[in-house]
C-alpha cells in the first residue's frame, strides 16, 4: 500500500472477488472513500465490457472451411494398423497355444481347489473392472476437454 | 471423439461451431481489417484440422484451437509490423503524457462521472477498447466476455501467468483512466 491507498491491481481484483478476501483490503476498502470509488469505477467497467456484443463472423465460416479440408486426408497417425497388428498377433497366439495344448487344459485346472480358481476369477475380475473404471474416467477427461458433453 | 480426433469432416463441423465464437473474439480483437479476419479465420481452422491427431488433451481443445488463432495473429501481426503492446497502453507519446499530467488522472473521481454517461457508456467503452493495443484487448475479452480463467488464457498465450495478469491489470487500468480522460475532454 502506497500513500496509504491499495493500488490498483488490488482493487481490481477485489472487485472481480479474486483478493480472497485478504483482511487488510477489505478492511481499507470499508474505510477509504477514495478506494470505494475507484473500486466502483471498475465495477461500472466491467460490467460495461461484459454486455458488450460478441464479434461474429459475417460468412459462414463452417462451410468455408470444411469446402477446402473436403478433399483433404487427415494425416495417417498409423494407430489403426498397430492396433489391429497387436489385435492379431494376440489372437493367433491363444489359438495355437489352445490348439496346440488344449487336451492338458483340463487336467492343468482338474489339480487345483475350487476355492483357488474363485479366487483367481474374482481378482480377475476386479482386475478388469479396475481398467474399465479406470478407461472411463480417461474417456470423460478427454470428452471434457473436447468440450463436446 | 475418435472420428475428431482421426479428421473426420462431420465432427470437425462440431469442432467448428463450438469453438468459433472463441476464435472470432481472438480475430476481431487483434486484427481490423475483414479481409484479413475471414482469411486468418480460415487459416486457423485448417491448421487445427491438419494438426488435429497431435492434441494430447493436456488442456481443452477450445484452448489448443485458442492457442492455434492467438499465434496465427501474432505472426500476421510481427509480418505487418504492428505495435502489438506498448508501454503505457496509449497510442501516442503525447495522449500518455497528457494523461500523466491530467487532474483527473490525480483525483480519479470516477463513480459520478461514468454515471452521467450511462446512455452513451456502451458505445465510449467499445470505442476506447478499441483504441488499445490488439494484445490487451484480446486478454480483456479473454478474460471479461468469454469468461476464461488467467490460467486458460495464459495457455492461449503462451505467457506466464504473472505476465497475463499484469497485462491485464495495465489495460483495464489504462481502460478506466482513458475513460475518464475522455469523459473530461468532452465536457470542456
Amino acid at each position: 500500500m502506497k500513500n496509504g491507498h491499495i493500488n490498483d491491481n488490488e482493487i481490481q481484483e477485489y472487485v472481480l472477488n479474486k483478493a480472497n478476501g485478504t483482511l487488510s483490503i477489505v478492511e481499507h476498502m470499508n474505510s477509504c472513500q477514495s478506494c470505494r470509488d475507484k473500486a466502483e469505477a471498475y465495477r461500472l467497467l466491467f460490467a460495461e465490457i461484459e454486455t458488450q456484443k460478441k464479434p461474429e463472423f459475417d460468412f459462414d465460416l463452417t462451410a468455408l472451411v470444411l469446402s477446402r479440408i473436403a478433399h483433404k486426408e487427415p494425416a495417417n497417425t498409423g494407430t489403426d494398423s498397430v492396433i489391429w497388428i497387436i489385435i492379431l498377433t494376440g489372437l493367433a497366439s491363444i489359438g495355437i497355444t489352445g490348439y496346440l495344448f488344449g487336451r492338458y487344459l483340463v487336467s492343468v485346472f482338474a489339480g487345483i481347489s475350487g476355492i483357488t480358481i474363485w479366487l483367481v476369477l474374482t481378482a480377475a475380475f476386479a482386475l478388469a473392472l479396475l481398467q474399465a473404471s479406470e478407461m472411463y474416467r480417461k474417456y470423460r477427461k478427454q470428452m471434457e476437454a473436447l468440450g463436446f458433453d | 471423439m475418435d472420428k475428431v480426433l482421426r479428421g473426420d469432416t462431420r465432427a470437425f463441423e462440431t469442432v467448428i461451431k463450438n469453438t468459433r465464437g472463441l476464435v472470432a473474439q481472438i480475430v476481431f480483437k487483434m486484427v481490423a481489417n475483414p479481409e484479413d479476419r475471414r482469411d486468418l479465420a480460415q487459416e486457423v481452422f485448417l491448421k487445427a484440422f491438419k494438426d488435429l491427431h497431435r492434441f494430447r488433451f493436456q488442456s481443452k481443445l477450445s484452448t489448443w484451437i485458442g492457442r492455434i488463432t492467438y499465434n496465427t495473429c501474432l505472426n500476421f501481426l510481427y509480418k505487418k509490423k504492428l505495435i502489438l503492446i506498448d508501454d503505457d497502453g496509449y497510442d501516442t507519446h503525447e495522449e500518455a503524457l497528457e494523461a500523466r499530467r491530467s487532474p483527473v488522472n490525480r483525483e480519479l473521481p470516477g463513480v459520478t462521472e461514468l454515471l452521467i454517461f450511462r446512455n452513451e457508456r456502451s458505445e465510449i467503452v467499445n470505442r476506447e477498447i478499441e483504441m488499445l493495443p490488439p494484445v490487451y484487448q484480446t486478454l480483456i475479452s479473454l478474460y471479461h466476455n468469454e469468461e476464461l480463467s488467467y490460467e486458460e488464457i495464459a495457455q492461449i498465450a503462451e505467457l506466464p501467468l504473472g505476465t497475463v495478469k499484469n497485462y491485464l491489470y495495465r489495460a483495464r487500468k489504462a481502460l478506466r483512466e482513458r475513460l475518464l480522460l475522455k469523459y473530461k475532454k468532452e465536457d470542456l
